[in-house]
Formats: structure tokens, C-alpha cells, sequence
């Protein structure tokens, strides 16, 4: 059977985010620069490649180019041979009208439109109302559909604007438009400024110069979000979508000692999420469950009455576990034998999102609202699915499953070590600060899944190791290519200078770093702090709970003995002679 | 406002390297006196990836007036000096 994670023209690892010159860590996949050096590096083919599968015209008021850059970019790394066309002049509706003008010689399979504020810009004595001015904007696409009837249409509303304009009457106008043109994709361009940061967002002294009213930076992120519409609008029909459960599907993660998604106040709105699922798998799209939690967790939270409509059951293919989303993505592909360029990837964390539009190019990721209140319109909205369903396609989500049942795969393979030699993630191991108080009793308080003997310290507890000479708590901090993951780990030493020994009282890892190797790398760190004090005995402690079954072999697998074992608690020690080896999968920071 | 890289000892090595990532200027080509006259790939798009390299790279923000003025590498020189960014006075 064809593995989808294994198949390198599915599964590969773009080379974008490479360290730069010895410059601190990498850049994130969407920065300006980055962008513009990689475009510069392609010369001549970076708008016109050889055999496009896509022709994409970028149509404005201000300057495509840089934003033209930043996507011919983005998209080769997303796979897609594209040719651009970078418009953007004050006179729009004359590029669209004239049959002469270079835009008609490019014939666009996709346009973008993205106007400035400059387009609708009246001089004295012009007429004011919200309606005459979008309409300006809107009879141009009207007639650019006449004229190329066959191209898919992405667009954004228009930006906030220092003028006296109010943008908001105009977005009003424009939605009303577009509820009669729903093969258009709309991107919520104040979503997307009000989630980047407005102050990030823009620069004046660019506009100033000329006439682009956004930063670089949120160009790069324009560019990502058009690139995606492009990929929803004119890439393949998507037969499948691979949900996330925590916070995606509910409000909170699944075992977590405050989850109760009944009474969240967010509940009608992921109902309405859970609704749109059931109806996608009714038009026959497969669904898939793909969560980085404990099975029994999430499965509980699937039962009836818990948390909505969705059941376990309503998945063809589901992977819960601690692996990451790409490792779980490309299983599940391969589970349902089903290519990448199949998939639509739904997750409401960023992070996770890029991380599998990096390592999985041809899955369709959607930047989904930060405000879970617009997700259901957002997901009700996606122009990814095939228009017509059939007998047979109805039936799919029966069939997958009984397969699936059938097959139960568990490829543990070489995927899982290269995705995370990928992330190249780096680990720096220190005494917590007093500024890092807060954050560490936050983590003590809430890590269940890797908290190997879950005493919820609290602020005065923590801050009495501080004076306490026979303590010490640590602190991990993990970064990777995507940026500073942050105070990720903690633990707690006691030494007794008596006999010797050290224990490690606490030890917890955030649920977002669990996976990698860092436990590995911490208690490699902590067994090379004990040699240097001269302590040469160094015991671990379990205490089993629900729901830390991750943790529990941690100590036996790095070759500590078992000393005691009680219902509750279970104690290891190591004679250390040398430090543990750390993993190879993270480096020192 | 950012802290400008006072005293970084690369700052010519860095300059350099912009050039060539972002204009296609070899070492060897490299010199105070290139312009966009002289060097073709420095447009007008060009020069908006510029500005924003120096200002990421040295730790700087420039005026509208200095970016419009920015037309050689001399005067990006000079405009970084001002700001507390080193260069070797010699010509290279």
C-alpha cells in the first residue's frame, strides 16, 4: 500500500526556514525578508516558471510587487508552479477593461483583489455614501467576471484608513455583494490585521512612500493568507477533513481539571463547529480526528451529551496520541490511502498550522479566526469540496471506517526522528527567575498529561527554593525553527548533602513540547548539574494519575532502577557515573 | 526606538551581504560609490526591501527623508553612522 509519509513528493521538509547567515535562529516561514531574498534568488522564472499550473493576477490600487514577491515564493513552497502577475495601479478598471492591456495577454486563472483605500479616495464635493464608493470597487469585479468568466476570484475587503473614509460602512457593502457571489472567497482583511496586530500591521512611512498602506511583514502574512485561498479556490477537490479536537471541536482540552464544555459560554458556537462536520461528512467528505491528548481524554469527550453532535464514531481514521500533527496527518493518509493533496487540516492553533503547511505542502491548511465566534460562517464559507457528491461518495465515510477498523495500522517509522531532527529544536536548561514565577506556577497547576507527580505547587512554595540550599528549581526553555516555544519544563531538585543523593521531586513538560525528547534533554541536564555538585545518586519519582500515563515510563527508559512501588508512588534511582546522553533531537541553546 | 549594533565589528561584512542577497552586488562590485544608476537591480520595489533590511539588520529606523535620500551606499553610511552604527572611514 502507497505510505503518504513516505512518499517524498508528498512529504517533505522545504528547506525555507534555514538558519541565515549566523544570524540567531530562523526566520519564520513568512517574513518579508526572507521572502524577498529567496525571490531574488529565482530570478527571472520567480513570476513566470516554465509550465504554470496556475496563472495568478494580483489586482490593486497600490504596488503588487512585493506582495507578488512574497507569493510567487510562498507558493513554490506550498508546491504550486504558479506565474504571477503583479498589477496594482491607480487605474484598475482601465487594466480590466482594455482588451490590449498586459492583463488580458496573461489570461488569469486566478485574480486576487486586494484594494487599498486609495482606489476609493474622493476629492472635495465627491459623493460620500458607502454604497456609490464600494460600488466603485465592486462594479470592476463584476465586469472582470463578465470578461474572464472562467477565473476563480479571492479577495479582501478593504484595510481600516486614516482618512476621513470609515472603512466599515464599505466592508458592509461589500458583504451584502458577496452574499450573492459566494464562488468568490472573501478574506476578512480587519480579522486578519486585528489578529497580526494593527500596530504591526502597518507603516506609514511605506505607505508614504508608495502608496502600499501595510507593513512588509504583514505583506509576507497577506501573501500566506491569499496563497491559501488560492490553494482553496483553484487546487484539488478535497475529500477529506483531518479535525483537531481540543478547542477546535470544544472549548478547552479534554482532561484538563476545568473542562466542561457543557457549560461553556462558548458552547452554541462549537455545536455549530461539531454541525458543520456532520454536515461535510453527510455530503460525503471523510472526517478524520487527529489530537495530541490521551485517547480516553478525548474519547470521553466524544461520548454522547459531552460536548456535541460529533461522535468517535462519525471518524473514518482517528490518531490521538503525543506524535506531531504532520507524523499523525501522514498516517492518517496512508491509513485511508488517500494522497496529501487530498486533505483539509483543520486546527485552531497557528503553530500547528504551520508546522504541517511546512512538512505536508499539498494539504490545505486554513487560517482559521482566532475568535471561535467566527469559525462556523469561516468553515461554512470554505470553497474546497467538490460541488456535487455522489451516490458513492456518500457511502465513503461507511466504508473508510470499516476499513480502517480492519487495517489499524501502527507505523512507527523513521518519520517521526526526521520531523523532529526538522524542527531543529534547541533547549536552554537554567534556575527559574523570579520573573518566571508566575509562568511556573501556571505550569505546575495545569500539566497532567507529563507531570510525573503532579503536586500543585504554589507561588510560596516555589519561592521558598529560592532561599532553600537543598533546592532547586529548574526551568526548560525549547526553541525551534518556528520561534521561542518558551518556559516549556520545569523541575524540582532536593539534594541531601548527607548521603549524597539527589531526587527529582517534580518534573512536568507542557503539553505542546511533549513528544520531542525534552524530558530526555532536561534529566540530561539535571544528572550533568548533580556530577558537578558531587552528588553521584539520583532518584525519580512516579505517582500515577489518571491521566499521566505519558510520563509514566520515563525513568525506566532512561535505565533508573525501581527502589519502591506503591499504589500511589513509584520510586527509581540511577548510580550516575556520567551524564545522560541527551537526545539527538535537540540541541543546547 | 531599537538599539543600533554600536559596535559590531561586521557591520561592512553585513552591508555587503545585503547588497548581494537583495541587489545581486558581488563582493568584488561591492564599493561606496554603487547607486541605483549603477546597479540594475536596485528599483524602486528593490529599494523598499532595502530600507527594511538595514533597519532589521543594524538595529535602526530611518526618516521618510533619509529613505527617499538613500541613493549610494556612501550616504547609507553615513545616515547609519549618524545613528551610532561603525564603518571603517578608509575607503575600502
Amino acid at each position: 500500500m502507497k505510505t503518504a509519509a513516505h512518499d517524498k513528493k508528498n512529504f517533505c521538509f522545504p528547506s525555507l526556514l534555514e538558519k541565515n547567515d549566523g544570524k540567531e535562529g530562523g526566520r519564520r516561514p513568512r517574513d518579508f525578508l526572507e521572502c524577498y531574498r529567496r525571490f531574488r534568488l529565482l530570478g527571472d522564472e520567480a513570476f513566470s516558471p516554465p509550465d504554470p499550473a496556475e496563472r495568478i493576477a494580483l489586482l490593486s490600487d497600490f504596488p503588487m510587487e512585493p506582495l507578488a514577491a512574497c507569493l510567487a515564493v510562498l507558493a513554490r513552497e506550498r508546491m504550486l508552479e504558479a506565474a504571477v502577475y503583479p498589477g496594482g495601479h491607480a487605474n484598475l478598471g482601465g487594466e480590466i477593461l482594455a482588451p490590449e492591456s498586459p492583463l488580458h495577454e496573461f489570461r488569469p486563472t486566478v485574480a486576487i483583489f486586494t484594494a487599498g483605500n486609495a482606489f476609493l479616495s474622493v476629492g472635495p464635493g465627491a459623493d460620500p455614501d458607502p454604497d456609490a464608493l464600494a460600488g466603485c470597487l465592486l462594479d470592476v469585479i463584476d465586469f472582470f467576471r463578465e470578461r474572464f468568466p472562467a477565473c476563480r476570484i479571492v479577495m479582501t475587503d478593504l484595510p481600516p484608513d486614516s482618512s476621513q473614509i470609515s472603512p466599515s460602512p464599505l466592508n458592509g457593502v461589500i458583504r451584502k455583494w458577496h452574499g450573492e457571489r459566494r464562488d468568490i472567497k472573501l478574506l476578512d482583511l480587519p480579522r486578519m490585521i486585528s489578529e497580526f496586530g494593527a500596530k504591526q500591521a502597518f507603516d506609514r512611512r511605506l505607505e508614504s512612500i508608495s502608496g502600499i498602506p501595510f507593513s512588509h511583514d504583514f505583506l509576507a502574512h497577506l501573501a500566506g493568507e491569499c496563497l491559501e485561498s488560492v490553494l482553496e479556490v483553484a487546487g484539488p477537490r478535497r475529500k477529506a477533513v483531518i479535525l483537531d479536537a481540543d478547542n477546535t471541536l470544544w472549548d478547552g482540552i479534554a482532561g484538563e481539571e476545568t473542562f466542561d464544555p457543557g457549560k461553556s459560554p462558548l458552547k452554541e458556537t462549537f455545536m455549530g463547529i461539531q454541525n458543520r462536520a456532520r454536515t461535510w461528512a453527510e455530503r460525503g467528505i471523510l472526517l478524520a480526528l487527529a489530537s495530541r491528548n490521551n485517547f480516553e481524554d478525548t474519547r470521553v469527550a466524544l461520548a454522547a451529551g459531552a460536548s456535541g453532535p460529533l461522535r468517535l464514531d462519525d471518524f473514518a481514521a482517528v490518531k490521538v496520541g503525543w506524535e506531531e500533527k504532520p507524523v499523525m496527518i501522514a498516517e492518517l493518509a496512508a491509513e485511508l490511502g488517500l494522497g496529501l493533496e487530498s486533505f483539509v487540516f483543520i486546527d485552531d492553533d497557528p503553530r500547528q498550522r504551520d508546522l504541517v503547511r511546512n512538512a505536508l505542502p499539498r494539504v490545505l491548511v486554513p487560517s482559521l479566526p482566532a475568535d471561535p465566534r467566527d469559525r462556523p460562517a469561516f468553515l461554512g464559507a470554505l470553497l474546497c469540496f467538490p460541488e456535487k457528491t455522489t451516490e458513492e461518495d456518500l457511502r465513503r465515510n461507511e466504508r473508510y471506517r470499516f476499513r480502517t477498523r480492519a487495517e489499524e495500522l501502527k507505523k512507527k517509522s523513521k518519520t517521526l526522528e526526521e520531523f523532529l531532527l526538522d524542527l531543529r529544536t534547541e533547549a536552554r536548561v537554567g534556575p527559574v527567575v523570579p520573573e518566571e514565577i508566575e509562568r511556573a506556577v501556571q505550569l505546575f497547576q495545569r500539566a497532567n498529561q507529563f507531570n510525573l507527580t503532579t503536586i500543585r505547587y504554589t507561588r510560596e512554595d516555589l519561592e521558598k527554593t529560592f532561599h532553600d540550599p537543598r533546592s532547586l528549581l529548574l526551568r526548560l526553555s525549547l526553541r525551534d525553527r518556528f520561534g521561542e516555544l518558551g518556559l516549556t519544563g520545569l523541575a524540582l531538585l532536593r539534594f541531601s548533602p548527607e548521603d549524597g543523593g539527589a531526587v527529582v521531586e517534580a518534573l512536568v513538560l507542557s503539553c505542546r513540547v511533549i513528544g520531542r525528547g525534552a524530558e530526555d534533554y532536561l534529566l540530561g541536564e539535571i544528572s550533568r548539574l548533580c556530577l558537578d555538585r558531587g552528588y553521584s545518586r539520583l532518584r525519580g519519582i512516579f505517582r500515577p494519575t489518571s491521566r499521566n500515563a505519558p510520563a509514566a515510563r520515563l525513568y525506566p527508559r532512561l535505565g533508573f532502577a525501581l527502589v519502591s512501588e506503591t499504589e500511589s508512588e513509584i520510586v527509581y534511582e540511577l548510580e550516575l557515573r556520567e551524564p545522560l546522553a541527551k537526545p539527538a533531537t535537540i540541541h543546547d541553546g | 526606538m531599537p538599539n543600533p549594533r554600536r559596535y559590531t565589528m561586521d557591520n561592512q561584512a553585513v552591508l555587503r551581504r545585503i547588497f548581494r542577497e537583495l541587489l545581486h552586488v558581488s563582493e568584488k562590485d561591492f564599493g561606496d560609490n554603487l547607486s541605483p544608476s549603477s546597479v540594475p537591480a536596485w528599483d524602486s520595489i528593490s529599494h523598499l526591501a532595502l530600507y527594511h533590511a538595514l533597519e532589521q539588520e543594524f538595529g535602526v529606523t530611518f526618516s521618510i527623508g533619509e529613505i527617499l535620500s538613500m541613493d549610494s551606499v556612501s550616504a547609507i553610511k553615513c545616515f547609519l553612522r549618524n545613528k551610532g552604527v561603525e564603518f571603517p572611514e578608509a575607503p575600502e
